[in-house]
């Protein structure tokens, strides 16, 4: 369904119709944007490199011949351009990120509340290994399977496999030392 | 933490885009050339025909076995080459200016 209603918008924009285009962006922005962010762990420099991965996305859309899904095609557009940055910023600046790590544990309550848990998520996502948090979110929020996750990483299936089983106790160890014993009430 | 777990906690961690993304992109895209190239007076299409023409004249000037392109070869030789050099030489450079006038055109 979502495959035929990209396919309908990208037919349209083959055919010269540029508005057809903010519909695809509206509809894949911020998983593209989740994904970048996990490689680059900076908002601000993800959502430039996402507007890059669009820009490209518009000129090469004529050469996407449906061969794959849209969105591993776009994923994969995404995902090569953020290691090439991330490549660019390790050169340029030898700055260490500090990351914004709560000293004390966070409370139930605090947890719950909806804005909290994006954020404490993504505190915990943003503590793993890169290709830790990017594989993680491929599978799990861009719901990839295994075979497309190495299309777009271009990584083996067996480092695929290795970092989401990775991923998973880390992420796990992340939220424990954000939230202690909370995590068991809360799961 | 269980498969579905971990996955209700990931479709949590979706970043947002700020509320003027799309516009500013919107925009960006509009403000965009169309660099899109004519076929008409695509660089590498013409330099194929020219060499080709080029191949068959050499051809017909230095090796064809007629009797009528050898006469004629004898006496014609270095103006016939000299002609086909410099036409090859206006031909390039008329579809070089021509690209540049479609570029700006599209520009504008």
């Amino acid at each position: 369904m979502s495959n035929d209603l990209d396919k309908n918008i990208i037919n349209r924009i083959k055919e010269g119709d540029t508005t057809a285009f903010r519909q695809l962006v509206e509809k894949h922005k911020d998983v593209s944007l989740s994904l970048i962010f996990s490689i680059v762990k900076d908002e601000t420099v993800a959502e430039d490199i996402l507007q890059d991965v669009f820009i490209k996305v518009f000129e090469k859309i004529h050469t996407f011949k449906f061969k794959s899904q849209f969105s591993t095609w776009l994923y994969r557009i995404a995902v090569n351009i953020s290691y090439n940055e991330l490549k660019k910023i390790k050169r340029t600046s030898s700055v260490t990120t500090i990351l914004n790590t709560p000293e004390a544990l966070v409370t139930k309550e605090e947890f719950l509340k909806e804005e909290n848990q994006k954020k404490y998520i993504n505190l915990a996502l943003k503590e793993l290994n890169i290709d830790e948090a990017l594989v993680l979110r491929l599978f799990y929020l861009s719901e990839m399977s295994i075979k497309e996750i190495v299309k777009i990483t271009a990584f083996s299936t067996s480092k695929v496999k290795v970092n989401l089983h990775r991923g998973r106790s880390n992420l796990d160890f992340q939220l424990r030392k954000l939230l202690g014993d909370e995590l068991n009430g809360i799961l | 933490m269980n498969e579905q777990q971990l996955k209700e906690l990931l479709q949590q961690s979706k970043i947002e885009t700020s509320p003027d993304f799309t516009d500013n992109l919107m925009n960006q895209i509009e403000l965009t050339p169309k660099t899109k190239k004519s076929n008409l007076w695509s660089f590498p299409l013409v330099l194929s025909v020219i060499s080709l023409v080029a191949f068959v004249i050499s051809y017909l000037l230095y090796t064809s076995p007629s009797a009528f392109f050898q006469a004629k070869a004898a006496t014609f030789k270095t103006p016939v080459l000299l002609i086909v050099s410099v036409s090859f030489l206006l031909v390039i450079n008329y579809v070089i200016k021509m690209n540049e006038i479609q570029k700006k055109n599209i520009q504008t």
